[in-house]
């Protein structure tokens, strides 16, 4: 519990037994393209034969003692950071988690526990506690759980890279962030430069009652850096944050980003934005660069499209969903041009891997078609609420110390049939905001109003780009939103973004989520001051 | 073993395994043990055994931190050496400031309850039942989370500082909504002893607030006069303290920055009577006395009578400016103030709203330090002191310092609320000109 109040304190300011009888034929996707492990001994402080006595032990003993369904995990993340500022290192930090999850299905309801010690007289003891919550739990279970099927597999998964970020020598991974300083300050005006590596590595082995058996590694990483500019004279002062998106992969797609040569426009786009002229308020037509719209995507389109939050799950803490049950399949959610897809299989997507938490395997599937709303996000208990056969595969569990429910897949925007470039949307636009980078977000506990701001916002008349501005937001209702947009960039501006960490549930569990999209065009949105708490 | 040998242990391998290097070992055990509800029924619980043991390692200014969770010897021996072969290859931080040597370090009382650290599944199910029960009987929906829970924790550094805190929580939260979904209600509370959280109360107040709730008129986006809710209060003030820094404060980029160099400490920024204190050691608000790196918390008064009287400073930047240091604060508590209850502020208001809560705030601008938000689970329009019914819930734009600047009254009692960041009391505060900038449609 201190651990959790220390983590909030850090990061507050700045984050599903049925049978296993025949599944229908289906088409699904294929698993994104990682490759079987060649067994990352080195992730598993245990041996495989101990693993699997573990594992057996913790089903044998929820069976015994009545599940009538379990899953247990043995689950190990690993994370390590490096923060500099301007020309120094000021944290190097490797963060490991190790232990044992078991969830059982028992009296008709669920349990779990867990330990961070992973042997056979800790299996049992786990599958106590986990039995015991069920039958304190049950007499409050007034709906049948019951799971989707799902074929019974064992398989090996990894993301697919060339080099493990993990070998990457700190000096190495350090000297990528300090090389930034030396060009940002090179331009006037510039005060600070904070950066931050981050490489995660998750590793877990499942055993389900129902015999299958799932090892995946999933590696992902991501640098960002930011530097701010300030004017002594005002007092004012403004920040500029790379836009590099993390990425399930290694190394390799570190080193090949442009983080250094960016470092100088970096800086000079900070300075520009100090000087820039306020935003006047009121009705644009709005043009969002993919590294902006990811996340207004993640936001209306990704937490709505949530089953539990729709059912009201969710209803104690993140809320609920405008985009009801009733509504599936007749909702006009977003103008015919928008296509949004949910999957956890394409290459590089922070969510993607081959099996989900409760061993499903991933797929891709649509959440708007022609916007109109046709899809949800569900789980094995889940999938049976909206009447679907199978699960979509969206479980999962942040580390051992966590229940696995519905996360997030990979949420994305199809792109257009016409193969627009952003210029293409600023050349058709005669009075309008063009909008690159994340700043500040927030969106209501039903997901209708919302509000984003930026990195960078630009002034756009008779199709140029004419200067910079500042205080920029632009606040509107997720579906009159998404209803106007009028133009969506072709298949080569179609950009992947993401974050590392999602927070939903409680307790509170973060999800590693990407959003691919290309740039798009939004007509007569509000745009407010944010410099003037967003008066006129 | 307990924390505190564990932690012993550590260093005396920080010591053998990495001779003339400085350390220092985290050692913390903790339950997390936990029942969630939604729909009317229990839908997930857990009981989680988490364990934390954390070695910094430092030779020169070359310094970093590994840590894990398991307990083996050889697992231990481990971390030193990731932590030890960490610092080594990390780059000099012309910032480390050397670990700590002993500190006079006392004891909260009260931060500590044996029964809520072990608190049972069946008594989380039961608390759940009287919930669920109470909502059932009104026809409404009842959603929420019962955590229970603490850690023992210890911290220990080669240059001989040994210390040690214990402390549990325990936190209900209910929301209730009608199944129409067009009203909603919270309530929630947070102690040290799961036997002081009444959960009969905390549902009467949330099913009460949905279905008084239910079809909210219209209110127009404006700044209005708000009477804040505790549970807002302390949303807001996890920003202010965000912001409560000496170094962003001097060096230009913050609300505290003076223009033209230097601090606002000293200038009067805040309402009359406005007092904001950090003490670990006040029986409302028991708390670590230390922080993470075994550094003393002594009772610090922020905010006095109006007045900007402290920033948190690191022991870098202290040394740097010739100043104290004084680590972030484990525990706030913003003062009440002179009303007698909600009800009295609601009384002076002639047109407003009282806002119940506040959902999903960001960080906006912090030169101003105004922040987003959105009300949420009730919002109520003020008329001649009295309330005449729900209204529409709101986006809002608005500064915890202003806030602050221009509250015209606050309730003598304060309440501890379910809150990011460290442990919070806080009154409901009657303030103006609050910028509601758009309506929500959200219930």
């Amino acid at each position: 519990m201190l651990s959790r109040r220390a983590f909030v304190i850090q990061s507050s300011l700045a984050a599903l037994g049925a049978g296993c009888g025949a599944t229908a034929a289906r088409s699904i996707s294929p698993p994104p393209p990682g490759v079987a492990p060649p067994a990352p001994e080195a992730a598993r402080p245990v041996p495989e034969a101990t693993l699997a006595a573990v594992l057996g032990r913790a089903l044998d003993e929820a069976k015994r003692a009545g599940a009538t369904y379990a899953d247990a995990r043995v689950h190990q993340r690993r994370h390590e950071t490096i923060r500099t500022r301007e020309d120094h290192v000021t944290d190097a930090t490797s963060i490991e988690t190790y232990g044992l999850a078991l969830r059982v299905l028992a009296f008709g309801a669920w349990g779990f526990a867990s330990s961070p010690r992973v042997s056979e007289v800790d299996a049992a003891d786990v599958a106590r506690r986990a039995i015991a919550i069920a039958r304190a739990n049950a007499g409050a279970q007034k709906r049948k759980i019951d799971l989707a099927p799902t074929p019974v597999v064992t398989e090996k998964w990894q993301t697919a890279m060339s080099v493990d970020p993990f070998t990457v020598p700190l000096a190495d991974r350090a000297a990528l962030l300090l090389a930034l300083w030396p060009e940002a300050k090179k331009v006037r005006g510039i005060a600070f430069l904070d950066g931050g590596t981050h490489a995660s590595d998750e590793w877990k082995l499942l055993a389900t009652s129902e015999g299958s058996l799932i090892e995946q590694r999933i590696v992902r990483v991501g640098v960002d850096y930011q530097v701010t500019a300030k004017n002594d004279k005002t007092g004012e002062f403004v920040t500029r944050a790379h836009e590099l998106p993390p990425m399930q992969a290694g190394w390799e797609y570190i080193a090949g980003a442009s983080l250094l040569a960016d470092a100088r426009k970096i800086a000079e786009d900070a300075v520009e934005k100090l000087a820039a002229a306020p935003v006047v308020p009121g009705k644009k037509d709005l043009i969002l660069a993919p590294s902006n719209l990811w996340l207004t995507i993640h936001e209306s389109v990704g937490h709505p499209t949530e089953l539990d939050r729709a059912l009201g799950y969710e209803a104690g803490y993140a809320g609920t969903s405008f985009a009801t049950v009733d509504k599936l399949g007749k909702l006009k959610y977003a103008s015919d041009l928008v296509s949004i897809v949910a999957d956890k299989t394409t290459p590089g997507g922070l969510a993607s891997c081959a099996y989900d938490d409760e061993g499903v395997r991933t797929q891709e599937w649509p959440l708007v078609q022609k916007g109109l709303f046709v899809g949800y996000q569900t789980t094995r208990e889940q999938a049976g609420w909206i009447g679907e056969k199978e699960s979509r595969g969206t479980a999962y569990a942040q580390d051992h110390e966590a229940f696995p429910f519905q996360r997030m897949p990979n949420v994305s925007l199809r792109p257009g049939e016409k193969p627009l470039k952003l210029s293409d949307l600023v050349s058709a636009t005669d009075d309008g905001i063009l909008i690159s980078g994340n700043g500040s977000w927030s969106i209501d506990q039903q997901r209708y109003n919302f509000q984003f701001g930026g990195q960078m916002f630009y002034e756009v008349k008779k199709g140029k780009v004419t200067r910079a501005l500042k205080d920029v937001a632009y606040q509107a209702n997720s579906l009159e939103f998404w209803k106007s947009c009028d133009m969506v960039g072709g298949k080569e501006s179609w950009q992947l973004h993401g974050s590392l960490s999602d927070g939903k549930g409680e307790p509170p569990q973060s999800n590693a989520v990407s959003h691919g999209c290309p740039p798009a065009r939004f007509r007569g949105v509000n745009i407010i001051n944010t410099g003037r708490r967003g008066a006129a | 073993m307990n924390p505190a040998e564990v932690a012993a242990q550590v260093v005396a391998l920080i010591k053998q395994q990495a001779p003339g290097a400085e350390g220092r070992a985290t050692v913390s055990f903790g339950r997390n043990n936990e029942t969630r509800f939604a729909a009317n029924e229990i839908t997930t619980a857990g009981d989680v055994e988490v364990t934390r043991i954390a070695v910094t390692v430092a030779r020169g200014k070359r310094h970093a931190t590994a840590s894990h969770n398991r307990l083996e010897p050889a697992a231990l021996s481990d971390l030193v050496k990731r932590a030890a072969t960490m610092a080594s290859l990390a780059p000099e931080d012309p910032e480390w400031m050397g670990v700590l040597g002993p500190q006079a370090l006392r004891t909260p009382t009260g931060a500590f309850d044996a029964a809520t650290f072990a608190l049972s599944s069946d008594v989380r199910a039961e608390a759940a039942k009287k919930v669920i029960a109470a909502a059932d009987g009104k026809g409404v929906v009842a959603a929420g989370f019962y955590s229970a829970g603490g850690a023992t924790s210890a911290l220990a550094t080669t240059a001989g500082l040994v210390a040690s805190h214990s402390s549990s929580e325990a936190s209900l939260t209910v929301s209730a909504r009608n199944p129409e979904g067009t009203g909603s209600g919270w309530a929630g509370a947070e102690r040290v002893a799961a036997s002081e959280l009444d959960a009969s109360a905390l549902a009467a107040v949330a099913v009460d607030k949905a279905v008084r709730s239910q079809k909210p008129g219209a209110a127009e986006p404006k700044p209005w006069k708000v009477v804040l809710d505790p549970a807002c209060v302390a949303e807001m003030l996890a920003f202010f303290l965000d912001a409560l820094d000496a170094r962003r404060a001097d060096e230009g980029r913050s609300f505290f920055s003076k223009k033209g160099g230097g601090t606002r400490l000293g200038e009067k920024m805040f309402a009359p009577g406005i007092t904001l204190k950090g003490d670990p050691f006040d029986p409302a608000t028991p708390a670590s006395p230390y922080d993470g790196e075994g550094l003393a918390i002594e009772p610090t008064t922020f905010v006095e009578n109006g007045t900007l009287r402290s920033l948190v400073t690191s022991r870098f930047w202290a040394n740097k400016t010739g100043t104290q240091p004084r680590p972030r604060p484990t525990a706030v508590h913003l003062l009440g103030g002179e009303a007698q209850s909600v009800e009295q502020l609601i009384a002076m208001v002639d047109r407003g709203l009282y806002v119940t809560r506040f959902w999903y705030t960001r960080w906006l601008d912090p030169q101003t330090m105004t922040i987003t938000g959105l009300t949420r689970d009730g919002v109520f329009l003020i008329e001649k002191g009295v309330i005449k019914g729900p209204v529409n819930n709101f986006r809002f734009n608005e500064s915890p310092a202003a806030v602050l600047a221009k509250a015209k009254a606050w309730t003598q009692e304060t309440a501890r609320v379910p809150a990011r960041g460290p442990v919070m009391r806080v009154p409901a505060i009657l303030t103006e000109d609050f910028h509601m900038a758009s309506v929500s449609a959200a219930v």
